[in-house]
């Protein structure tokens, strides 16, 4: 395999774990949000005590 | 181990709402009709015409099927604590925003080790086919789960672990295939396409008559670009009726593990578990036994478990009102003289 082929694959792992790491939380709430009517109150979602 | 690898998340009761990922809930139970009456409309000169042929034999022979190879000791892991015991305080507090939905927020006090205090905040979306679970702590590791079934059959998991140090990290793909008497599994952790590094297993689990099945699990690992290694392991169990399971399984070629359980009542179950490792070129012999209890009555939950090492532990969950329960867990270590206990609250709302 190409060193540079591999270096492309190396980068977009690391890319793709940052967005991972970061973002699947926000997406989960994000889709649980959409999909759930009545919508919820947000301060429901991020506070433990509402 | 790949078994260490793989997660357990802390079950909670659930009164309502929608189900969260536990032990007892082995992904999607949906209910498969194989036709063993039906026509073969294909001719002898087709090849796929003795496949088909083949096949109905074997659903005429009406074998159940055997459920997933890793959860094949499944009701000695909710008879057993070790899953389920807390140490120091602990509050989960859920919430169930929509059927598909749900948040949790959970407090720990008193831990041992450098940090006493944590948090995490877990979210949980269930779909019909979908169902994917997040937690997030304090020191910003996460810890991802993603089922998907793609076809009533074929399901895509996909779990992963991403911590701050990256060296830690890892994911796990895996694709299981269900079939009338079979399930086939296929996992990959952490394969790397750049150097073929990576664990790799494979695992086939069939009915061979309605109480009894038998498996076997492949291990590839690549821990390092050059340097490879392969073990293979069995796994029988045989459920001579609904309330009783004997498992026995390897690990490689040094590890054996077997388990009975049996459903002593409605409101009483028990088991014991005996695992056995021998290292030869270590000349490592050892063995662990346990046995354990749980009782369910309609307020409570009761679990009791004893140990061949002198640790004797027990865990309490009391639904003081609807949504809202209370753990107690307490274990004695009587050999080193180590005890651990926790108290903690469930809150649902």
């Amino acid at each position: 395999m190409n060193d540079s082929v591999k270096e492309i694959i190396i980068k977009g792992t690391a890319v793709g774990k940052f967005l991972l790491h970061w973002g699947y939380i926000p997406f989960i709430i994000y889709v649980g949000y959409k999909s759930s009517y009545p919508k919820p109150p947000l301060a429901r979602i991020f506070s433990p005590m509402a | 181990m790949a078994e260490a690898a793989q997660q357990q998340p802390h079950a909670s009761p659930m009164a309502t709402g929608i189900a969260v990922p536990s032990i007892s809930d082995m992904g999607f139970n949906k209910p498969r009709h194989y036709d063993a009456e039906e026509e073969i409309h294909q001719k002898f000169w087709n090849p796929l015409y003795y496949y088909k042929a083949l096949n109905q034999h074997r659903l005429r022979l009406n074998l159940p099927n055997p459920g997933q190879f890793e959860y094949l000791n499944k009701e000695i892991k909710t008879t057993m604590l070790t899953n389920y015991a807390i140490e120091g305080g602990r509050a989960d507090l859920a919430k169930i925003l929509s059927p598909n939905f749900q948040v949790m927020h959970s407090f720990q006090l008193g831990l041992p080790g450098g940090n006493p205090s944590a948090f995490e905040f877990a979210g949980v979306y269930a779909d019909e086919n979908t169902m994917m679970h997040g937690k997030m702590d304090t020191d910003f590791n996460l810890q991802a789960r993603f089922n998907h079934a793609l076809s009533k059959d074929l399901q895509l998991k996909v779990q992963s672990q991403l911590m701050t140090n990256d060296s830690q990290s890892m994911v796990q793909l895996e694709g299981e295939y269900t079939g009338s008497d079979y399930t086939a599994n296929v996992k990959a952790i952490n394969p790397s396409m750049v150097d073929g590094t990576g664990i790799y297993l494979a695992n086939y689990l069939q009915s061979i008559t309605p109480k009894l099945s038998v498996g076997a699990e492949l291990l590839y690992q690549a821990p390092m670009p050059k340097v490879q290694e392969t073990s293979i392991s069995f796994a029988m169990r045989y459920q001579p009726s609904a309330d009783r399971a004997w498992v026995a399984q390897t690990q490689g070629s040094n590890i054996l593990t077997t388990s009975y359980w049996r459903k002593v009542s409605e409101k009483c179950e028990a088991g014991a578990e005996l695992q056995m490792l021998n290292v030869p070129s270590q000349g490592r012999r050892e063995a662990s036994c346990s046995v354990g209890v749980k009782y369910d009555f309609a307020m409570s939950t009761f679990r009791a478990m004893a140990d061949n090492f002198g640790k004797v532990s027990m865990l309490l969950e009391e639904k003081i009102a609807p949504g809202f329960s209370f753990l107690l867990s307490g274990e004695l270590d009587h050999l080193k003289g180590e005890n651990k206990f926790g108290i903690g609250i469930n809150l649902e709302s």
